[in-house]
């Protein structure tokens, strides 16, 4: 498991059954995680992984699984070095 | 009786005072006939306007205070103390702002932010509806898309400043042939109300924040250009409760200011009155009252300074210390109001004395960005994720 991809399950951990959710789960609409913590997920992407989000980015592709994040993450770590 | 500022810098104990000087002198003497009448005067809304208080969340490249969210809420706090109708145009104007600022294109905050700083362009938050109150997910207004835009159709209700808004921030159900219930993205738009299709109508008779220019609001075939919509459509509930967190925190520290002017009252009104030989303020069970009030401001104060600085750092965390200070406050507010009202006797009950009208506002801060039952239900949710991190 790679170090986002383990950071973000703490996160979703406290909202969430992670042992149950797959890498490529629809963490929103599998009703794993109310929409309305997105914000909440968006605030920890910023601060744990130094990014910050535009408004091009808000994309809910970027954000709906466990694998899409962690890509968006990479992309995103590599747009702003 | 002033706030022992223990919590903040000299910068910011000199803007609260600047705050405080202008809800007093300005405000404050207005708050019970506003109340009596329903109805919040131009007079006013241009004094704050004026001030630039309208603009304390925008940064100051487009012409607004800049404020961090302490001295925001210091500024809700005074205006609570002075009058919660006013603190309620500061709390949906910012919200409308807060969206701005977080989510808009920078074609939208050239747009919109230099007028709604300096509040020649009022805002206000449109997301209740007659059948969707807590459960924001079955708003009934649908937004379906169209050439060059979106047509907009449906009512809102109880939108605070909804009678005088230039800006409404409305959240809306896009609407296709494939949505259901079930699958219905929710969109984030903003809306001039001089758009064709649109009316208003006043809601009067409310128990409490009575001058807060309460509307139902009408939107039939309304047509919003594309470039109105905030974030994208989808992105419209993260929107939405970034908006509520802000409405959330000012709500908070109005509650604090309720609770000040109560404890501010009843130490006054002790001190004067005179039964069995005494002045009220001698009287042990009176001091318990005001020591617990006293206790009571400060603890929810604490946590909404928590709050406030949580979100200025950005901490992610900060969504249950808003979440937590708003619940607090409103019910500490309603208490130090019963209390107030208590210790006035039958003054209390009569519109010649302030605390009346502060225990009818009080009641509606359980109600308004998120009853007290549906913070619980969300605080609770939370725990777990505060013990794992
Ligand atoms: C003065 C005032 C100003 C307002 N201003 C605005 C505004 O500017 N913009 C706007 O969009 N709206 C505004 N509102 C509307 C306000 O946000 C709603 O009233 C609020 O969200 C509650 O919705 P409701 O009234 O439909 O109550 P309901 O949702 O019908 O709730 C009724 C009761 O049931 C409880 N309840 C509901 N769900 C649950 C649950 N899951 N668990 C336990 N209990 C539950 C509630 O806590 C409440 O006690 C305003 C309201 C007032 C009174």
């Amino acid at each position: 498991m790679s170090k986002i991809n383990e950071a973000v399950r703490g996160f979703l951990a406290g909202l969430c059954d992670v042992d149950s959710l797959s890498d490529d789960d629809d963490i929103f609409a599998g009703g794993f995680v109310n929409s309305l913590y997105l914000v909440q997920m968006l605030n920890f992407i910023q601060s744990e992984f130094s990014i910050e989000l535009d408004e091009d980015d808000y994309d809910m592709a970027n954000f709906r699984s466990l694998n899409a994040i962690e890509t968006f993450i990479n992309e995103k770590q590599k747009d702003q070095q | 009786m002033k706030p022992v500022p223990l919590f903040w810098d000299a910068e910011t104990e000199s803007k609260r005072l600047q705050f405080r000087q202008f809800a007093q002198e300005h405000i404050a003497p207005h708050a019970q006939e506003a109340d009596r009448q329903e109805h919040m005067p131009h007079d006013i809304i241009a004094q704050v306007a004026s001030q630039g208080l309208l603009g304390s969340l925008v940064t100051s490249e487009y012409g607004g205070r800049n404020d961090d969210y302490l001295q925001f809420g210091l500024l809700n706090e005074e205006l609570g103390a002075a009058c919660s109708s006013v603190r309620t145009l500061l709390t949906v104007h910012s919200m409308t702002v807060q969206a701005v600022m977080q989510w808009g294109t920078a074609e939208q905050k050239k747009k919109y932010l230099p007028g709604l700083a300096q509040g020649r362009t009022l805002g206000a938050f449109a997301l209740t509806e007659p059948q969707a109150g807590s459960d924001a997910r079955g708003i009934a207004t649908s937004a379906v898309q169209t050439e060059g835009g979106w047509i907009l159709n449906g009512v809102k209700r109880w939108i605070s400043f909804g009678q005088c808004a230039d800006l409404l921030l409305v959240m809306a159900a896009v609407e296709t042939k494939q949505s259901t219930p079930a699958n219905r993205q929710a969109i984030a738009l903003l809306f001039p109300t001089n758009t064709p299709g649109f009316s208003r109508q006043p809601i009067k008779g409310l128990l409490g924040t009575r001058a807060s220019m309460l509307a139902e609001l009408h939107f039939n075939d309304c047509f919003v250009p594309a470039e109105n919509v905030l974030s994208r459509p989808g992105f419209g509930l993260a929107v939405c409760s970034s908006a509520l967190e802000i409405g959330r925190l000012s709500v908070a520290w109005g509650g604090v200011g309720i609770a000040q002017a109560c404890l501010e009252a009843s130490a006054a009104y002790a001190a004067k009155r005179r039964q069995f030989d005494r002045a009220l303020a001698e009287h042990q069970l009176i001091q318990a009252k005001i020591t617990d009030m006293m206790v009571a401001v400060q603890t929810a104060r604490l946590l909404c300074v928590q709050a406030s600085r949580a979100r200025q750092a950005g901490h992610p965390h900060s969504v249950l210390d808003v979440l937590m200070a708003k619940y607090h406050a409103a019910k500490m507010a309603q208490q130090a109001a019963q209390q107030a009202v208590q210790i006035h006797g039958a003054n209390g009950c009569s519109d010649e004395y302030p605390v009346s009208r502060l225990y009818r506002d009080a009641k509606t801060l359980e109600i308004i960005e998120g009853t007290s039952e549906v913070l619980q239900g969300l605080i609770a949710k939370q725990v777990r994720m505060v013990l794992n991190n």
